[in-house]
């Protein structure tokens, strides 16, 4: 799939935006409309980061219902999407807290490398690449999450996370490290590319 | 910073496409005499796909939807109830078990399907939330079909344009999932032309389409 162009990106939120002003009118069409578009969008990163349907929809569901009684509240300075994913991170963390079991918890690490993925194809790395991913913590992962699946900016997963740019830089910087220890053939071509940088 | 350890960092924006101009202009120069880093964009690169691709779980957003909007409507009524606070609740009835008892059919069907995992087709979801789903009665059951899910952005009048440019109608759809059935619009045709196919495969705002059983 590629990223959505940044033209792409922004005539969605145009949409986005006008979809919201309907919602802060009470507008119930306007609103289950919306609400399909980011039931898919969020049932992705919340299907994997809680393993389970019923939860993710739980939290699909109380971010929703924030943003119909918050629509009005929405000022515009952000994208739609970001906005709406903020709330949905913060709903995530919140429901993952309240079950304290090992639910979200990032399987320890282990020093072990998962697999050597010298020639797997396309399929399985990502298989492996998205196992490898439950070892991370939260934050890490989210990060990820933001940056490569929904294609957003440094800035804008500052925003969703609520820190300081330079936090989402250091998440990603850890976890893309903790991926390439879990995976040491992640970059490809066997032990080629590694024996290259040390010439 | 160093060279390599600016490129590092620049890497994710350049592989999801939201890097500066200015900054992809000098990490591209970078790129063609570092092997090092170019190995790490190729990287990050399948980690994006990894990320990106959709997962296989079948969703039932409109089912979800139908729930949150009950939660809705009870707690506006219960707001406006703030007047009468001893009001008893108007009705513990047999619908209202019906109600909680497809919920839970919903919610435990959604559950197996996650972790499963595996079925992008399965049978029709049950009978309480096939009203979209359901072809229109009296369309011939037994003709050719193609089963087809566009992309989310994709509007109502492209997805007229892509019919149009393709020879087929809707049957029936989108299902909760998103699926479309589409028919020749020559309703008498024997089989889905082979070009009706490749147009929608050609097609980047199609993201699935097959030959299908309705
Ligand atoms: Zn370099």
């Amino acid at each position: 799939m590629a990223a959505a162009t940044t033209q792409q990106q922004q005539a969605r939120d145009e949409g986005d935006r006008r979809l919201l002003a309907r919602v802060a009118g009470g507008d119930r069409e306007a609103f289950r409309e919306l609400y399909i578009v980011y039931h898919r969008r969020l049932a992705r990163f919340l299907t994997r980061l809680t393993r389970r349907y019923e939860i993710a929809e739980e939290i699909i569901n109380d971010t929703l219902w924030v943003v119909w009684r918050k629509a009005g509240d929405f000022r515009g300075d952000s994208r739609v999407s970001t906005w709406i994913m903020g709330i949905a991170y913060r709903r995530a963390l919140k429901a993952l807290r309240a079950r304290s079991h090992a639910l979200a918890e990032a399987v320890p690490i282990e020093n072990e490398p998962l697999v050597a993925p010298d020639e797997l194809g396309a399929a399985e790395t990502s298989e492996w690449i998205l196992l490898a991913m439950r070892h991370l913590p939260t934050e890490q992962r989210l990060a990820l999450e933001f940056a490569y699946g929904y294609g957003h900016s440094c800035e804008e997963i500052a925003l969703i996370m609520a820190c300081p740019v330079n936090t989402v830089k250091t998440r990603l910087f850890h976890a893309r490290a903790k991926l390439r220890d879990l995976l040491p053939g992640l970059a490809g071509g066997g032990g080629e590319a590694s024996s290259g940088a040390n010439t | 910073m160093n060279e390599h350890a600016r490129a590092h960092d620049l890497l994710p924006w350049m592989v999801n496409g939201r890097i500066e101009a200015r900054d992809a202009a000098w990490l591209e120069s970078h790129l063609d005499g570092c092997a090092r880093c170019r190995a790490e964009l190729a990287a990050q690169q399948r980690v994006r796909d990894a990320i990106a691709r959709e997962p296989t779980v079948e969703l039932a957003p409109q089912a979800a939807f139908n729930r949150l909007w009950k939660r809705i409507e009870d707690s506006h009524a219960i707001a406006s109830n703030d007047a009468a606070p001893v009001a008893a609740p108007p009705r513990a009835t047999r619908s209202e078990r019906t109600g909680r008892w497809l919920k839970f059919v919903a919610l435990a069907q959604a559950a197996a399907i996650a972790v499963l995992c595996v079925a992008l087709w399965r049978s029709p979801p049950p009978a309480a939330y096939r009203t979209v789903t359901d072809p229109p009665p009296g369309t011939g059951s037994n003709g050719p079909v193609v089963k087809a899910i566009f992309d989310d952005q994709v509007r109502l009048a492209d997805v007229k344009e892509i019919l149009a440019a393709s020879g087929l109608v809707v049957a029936s759809g989108p299902s909760e999932a998103g699926v479309y059935t589409l028919v020749p619009r020559d309703a008498g045709a024997a089989d889905i032309p082979p070009v009706a196919l490749a147009r929608l495969h050609a097609d980047p705002r199609v993201r699935f389409a097959e030959p299908g059983a309705r």
